[in-house]
């Protein structure tokens, strides 16, 4: 391995050097009976825990998880050895073809239904009923209220990842070369110190070429860099720990779903948003990796996304034997605002108040009614820069009033045809950047010096976070300049075909506020990449259960619309963030038009749930006259 | 066993056994380099290929279905004149800023413009889908492959 | 591994050759039953392996006044212009078995022999009475779609004979009515296709099939008689009747998941009753 230009990991080689693959547990879970290999050739090794030359624990961020399983297989596909040899196929095939035995375990695969033993991690959070007296929290409870409450359901899903996976260790003189694609190498860094005793210094690692910033390459890279240093130190030679994608990928660590209750009051006199009450569990997996960060940072990020708002968040991350989750994209946070945002939708349509005007009014907290009212603005926000072109351009008012109209018109009648438009806007610290902030945290907590390359979008962006002060001493608004925030818009529009449960057309307009673009063409691509994410995690059950992905794809490009507007800045000096953004307003928007056409009663035959992405608005509700 | 096929205009001889996919046969023994596997889902294309003038990915089509047959990879066409044409005008609209797939991109709009004079939409989004890059907007990719084949009879017709 | 011996037959009479000679012959064209099946590194087969690409007779597709028939090893996409598949909803079918890349090097042949269920395009050619053409050491033998179905409606699929031609009788199709339901089709989902044709003349109904097809195989030959030669519009007596022979034969032959197809029996009819002509 060479200091040369960045190589794509597949071409990675070094002299005399090995493959390995894993052998994973397929069958069941338990302690481990029998590893059946099957007969090996000359030059070709098995490594199994007990010949690891290290500690068989990879510490994360106070979590450890084993190298390879040992004693006991935690979840389907963990991995409990390597085959080692020099030809890649025939190594694969000898470690496909490894039997693993394990004494048979049922499966704890439930995570909305837990009991308090599968808790890894939980938050609490409140936030202003304590400054109310008494007297007023009465007269709260007294005023004339509506209460909404909803449920929303969205399930672990794969990571997509397009730059390899796998690790490439050589031992040289006590030092350790590594190199892997990777997001976040000095993790990879710390945690190998930490296992083999070297100092940082003696581990040197170069990163393969990356074509994307995927959440895969954030702490997973470290253990499979970890496997293949130890592989590379029992054997002597470099060794090149290859995964399989298309047989190993369902055992990869992915997104974490999230189950999530949510009761929000509203003041009908007032028109305001009184308080929210939100419960939400997160499964992690077999091993809770950053399981105390994934809930404190959704917590913040809601938090600041309602500033004026009694808040009150339970939050709890459960152990399953699943795969460990990627845990680093913060779909939780994602899905708590875009959840607010129907909620808003609804209220606005039950008071009978203007969308957009309580849309403003709750997500900024200040009563503004220079959105709705016919009077220009003194100075235009970046918002509504963004959002007026898009509300002119797809007719939103004249399409939302229309349908409404036709909705409570025609109550009850029966159509073949139902329309539905929706709207939702969405700063980025409502959500989150995944390496970005969770850099900031880590750096936080470590007390260390932090640098790292973010393939972003295709163009590497470099930031550096220092860090010398405790974890408590660092600021909310140093740690929010760190962030960068983007803003987005997006409105979309869809045509349902009630007698064939499927959507007939879609059209996705978002426009967001990207800074300084220094690529148009690859800052248009990240959005739209992310929205068809999007489109893809909410349709892919609408439209023919089960429906194969290719049909969905097909569907998409030919009869939906996705139109793109960058809105730049000319005086900032970087680029934003801006995928989680575009993933944030589509959900949003599509958990509304799926809200719109449930209340609805005009379907001929029942909307097929997604199972994928559900949602309900038929618990705990009063005040409802459908 | 030994078989006879024509890779990139030029006769391959090459010894194979039946438990092998074309895909592994053209990148470690024909040395081709624009195919990738590194694709999530197995359904990227990125192992795409002509196979007899169709679009076929090399990974799912076993080695053996290559005998006697004619098969184009990028590699073909990267000095060709609708080569040049197309991937400055995809360059100007932004139409090459996903590496992945960059490719793949090129061989199928290579494919569209050779197999027809006006593909419909129909026909350009049937083939963008299976290539599973969300990045590319296929709207987009239908204009620039319309100018295209506009300046094309011009092109053909310089030295 | 196992190292399969290949052959390459130029005809079909070297293939019924190489069939007689070799017990456990595997024919492959395209990749249907293997392709996206098998995930492993290396590809396994049978002992011996037939390649049938390159036999001419099997790639043609032949038009004479009174029918269309298309050879076994014809790409899917070379179907797309061709009776029945040029009417919209049937092309719309043909898209949906695979995308475009697949459906390339997929063929006609693998589609309908596949064993495991009833793939998509199987009871859109039940409900037009295709033919399938079978060459063998015994012989050559024509016969009906559902020939490859057994009592129960499985796939029944004969041993040491291959699937050389399927032939369509050409005839004016007023109505198709094509809806899918359940889960995935490819490779062993739980999901159907009801296909239902219609010919109207002269205000009576000429002809109708309706085919439910997935893991299994229906039809009723006694509702499809009821309604054949009944005048157009139904009358609601006639329309109530069939729907009650469907539902009793539904389950009389304990066919998996009535609920569902009951409802989409009823489309079917209702979309019958429709004035839309294709």
């Amino acid at each position: 391995m060479t200091r040369d230009e960045a190589v794509p990991f597949e071409q990675l080689l070094a002299q005399d050097m090995l493959y390995a693959f894993a052998i994973r547990a397929f069958s069941n879970i338990g302690n481990i009976q029998n590893i059946n290999v099957p007969p090996l050739p000359e030059g070709y090794t098995l490594i199994t825990a007990d010949r690891l030359p290290f500690k068989n624990e990879l510490r994360i961020e106070g979590m450890s998880l084993p190298l390879l399983a040992a004693k006991k297989v935690s979840y389907i596909g963990e991995v409990v050895g390597l085959i080692v040899g020099p030809d890649p196929l025939l190594t694969e095939e000898l470690a496909l073809n490894t039997i693993v035995d394990c004494e048979a375990q049922e499966s704890r695969l439930d995570w909305q239904v837990f009991s308090s033993s599968d808790i890894s991690a939980r938050i609490d959070y409140s936030r202003g009923k304590e400054k109310l007296s008494s007297e007023s929290l009465k007269a709260l409870e007294a005023e004339d209220s509506l209460e909404l409450a909803s449920y929303l359901r969205l399930e672990p899903h794969e990571f997509s990842f397009h730059s390899g996976l796998g690790a490439l260790a050589e031992w040289e003189n006590g030092r350790l070369k590594l190199s892997c694609p990777a997001l976040a190498p000095e993790l990879i860094h710390s945690c190998l110190a930490e296992l083999t005793g070297l100092s940082t210094e003696d581990i040197e690692i170069l990163q393969s070429k990356m074509y994307d910033n995927s959440g895969i390459y954030f702490w997973y890279p470290s253990l499979l860099a970890a496997r293949s240093a130890a592989a590379a130190r029992v054997l002597g030679r470099p060794i090149k720990l290859l995964i399989s994608i298309q047989r190993e990928k369902r055992f990869l660590p992915g997104i974490h779903g999230i189950s999530l209750h949510m009761k929000t009051r509203w003041s009908t006199q007032k028109h305001c948003l009184m308080d929210v009450a939100c419960r939400f569990a997160i499964p992690v997996g077999a091993y809770s990796v950053l399981d105390e960060l994934i809930l404190e940072k959704t917590v913040r990020l809601v938090a600041d996304a309602m500033p004026n708002i009694p808040l009150t968040i339970i939050g709890f991350t459960v152990k399953t034997n699943m795969i460990p989750m990627g845990a680093l994209d913060c779909i939780s946070s994602s899905a708590i605002f875009s959840m607010l945002e129907t909620h808003i939708a609804r209220a606005a349509r039950k008071m009978d108040v203007e969308l957009l005007e309580l849309l403003w009014m709750t997500l900024s907290g200040i009563d503004s009614s220079s959105i709705m009212n016919k009077m220009p603005p003194k100075e235009e926000s970046s918002t509504e820069k963004i959002l007026r072109p898009l509300l002119e351009h797809t007719d939103f008012h004249r399409k939302y009033a229309a349908y409404e109209q036709i909705h409570k018109r025609s109550h009850g009648a029966k159509e073949t045809r139902i329309r539905a438009i929706s709207l939702s806007i969405a700063e980025q610290s409502h959500i989150d950047s995944s390496c970005i902030s969770t850099m900031a945290d880590l750096a936080k907590i470590r007390n260390n010096w932090i640098s790292y390359k973010r393939y972003g979008e295709g163009l590497p962006i470099k930031i550096q976070i220092f860090s010398s002060m405790k974890q408590s001493d660092v600021s909310d608004s140093q740690s929010k300049s760190i962030r960068h925030l983007s803003q987005g818009a997006a409105i979309l529009e869809v045509d349902y075909d009630s007698i064939r449960s499927i959507f007939h057309s879609l059209r996705l307009d978002i426009s967001i506020y990207v800074g300084k673009i220094l690529c148009q063409s690859a800052a248009k691509g990240a959005i739209r990449s992310a929205s068809i994410e999007a489109l893809l995690a909410c349709l892919s059950r609408s439209i023919y259960q089960d429906r194969n992905i290719d049909d969905i794809y097909k569907w998409i490009f030919s009869e939906g619309r996705i139109n793109i507007e960058l809105m730049k800045d000319e005086k900032a000096n970087f680029e934003r963030s801006i995928g989680d953004l575009a993933y944030t307003l589509v959900l949003s928007c599509f958990l509304e038009v799926m809200q719109q056409l449930n209340s609805s009663e005009r379907l001929i035959l029942p909307l097929k749930p997604t199972p994928t992405a559900m949602y309900s608005s038929d618990l705990l509700e009063k005040d409802d006259e459908h | 066993m030994n078989i006879e096929f024509f890779l990139n205009g030029n006769l391959q001889r090459i010894a194979i056994t039946s438990v092998q996919r074309a895909f592994d046969v053209l990148v470690d023994q024909c040395g081709i380099k624009s195919l990738s596997e590194i694709c999530p889902d197995s359904e990227c294309s990125n192992c795409l290929i002509l196979y007899d003038g169709r679009l076929v990915q090399s990974y799912i089509l076993p080695a053996f279905l290559l005998r006697e047959r004619h098969i184009e990879t990028i590699e073909n066409f990267t000095k060709s004149k609708e080569y040049g044409i197309l991937s400055a005008e995809f360059d100007k609209e932004g139409l090459l800023s996903c590496a992945y797939c960059n490719n793949s991109l090129m061989l199928v709009a290579i494919h569209l413009i050779q197999r027809s004079l006006s593909p419909s939409w129909h026909e350009i989004s049937d083939i963008l889908a299976s290539l599973h890059c969300s990045h590319i907007d296929p709207r987009a990719f239908a204009d620039a492959l319309s100018k295209v084949i506009q300046q094309l009879p011009i092109a053909r017709k310089t030295p | 591994m196992n190292l399969s011996e290949i052959y390459y037959p130029r005809s079909i009479q070297e293939l019924i050759a190489i069939m007689a000679r070799q017990k456990n012959l595997q024919i492959v064209a395209g990749a249907t039953s293997f392709g996206y099946i098998q995930d492993t590194r290396y590809l396994f087969f049978e002992p011996s392996i037939a390649s049938i690409r390159n036999i001419p007779e099997l790639k043609t597709i032949h038009k004479t006044e009174r029918m269309i028939s298309f050879g076994a090893a014809c790409a899917l996409n070379d179907l797309e212009s061709v009776y029945p598949f040029e009417k919209k909803p049937a092309r719309e079918v043909l898209r949906a078995t695979a995308n475009s890349t697949v459906r390339n090097i997929a063929t006609i042949g693998g589609h309908l022999m596949y064993q495991k269920r009833f793939l998509a395009l199987w009871p859109l050619l039940a409900c037009l009475d295709a033919e399938l053409e079978f060459k063998g050491p015994s012989g050559t033998s024509i016969k009906n779609i559902w020939y490859l179905t057994n009592e129960e409606g499985l796939p029944s699929l004969e041993s040491r004979r291959v699937l050389t031609r399927i032939r369509i009788p050409l005839q004016s199709i007023d109505r198709l009515f094509i809806r899918r339901t359940g889960a995935e089709i490819f490779p062993n989902g739980d999901g159907a296709y009801l296909v239902a044709a219609s010919t109207i003349e002269r205000n009576s109904i000429s002809y109708f099939r309706l085919v439910i097809a997935g893991q299994r195989a229906f039809r009723d030959y006694d509702a499809e008689q009821r309604i054949t030669s009944s005048p157009y519009p139904l009358t609601e007596r006639v329309f109530h009747s069939v729907l009650r022979m469907y539902s009793e034969s539904l389950h009389r032959t304990k066919f998996w998941n009535m609920e569902l197809f009951l409802p989409l029996i009823s489309q079917a009819l209702e979309d019958l009753q429709r004035s839309s002509v294709l």
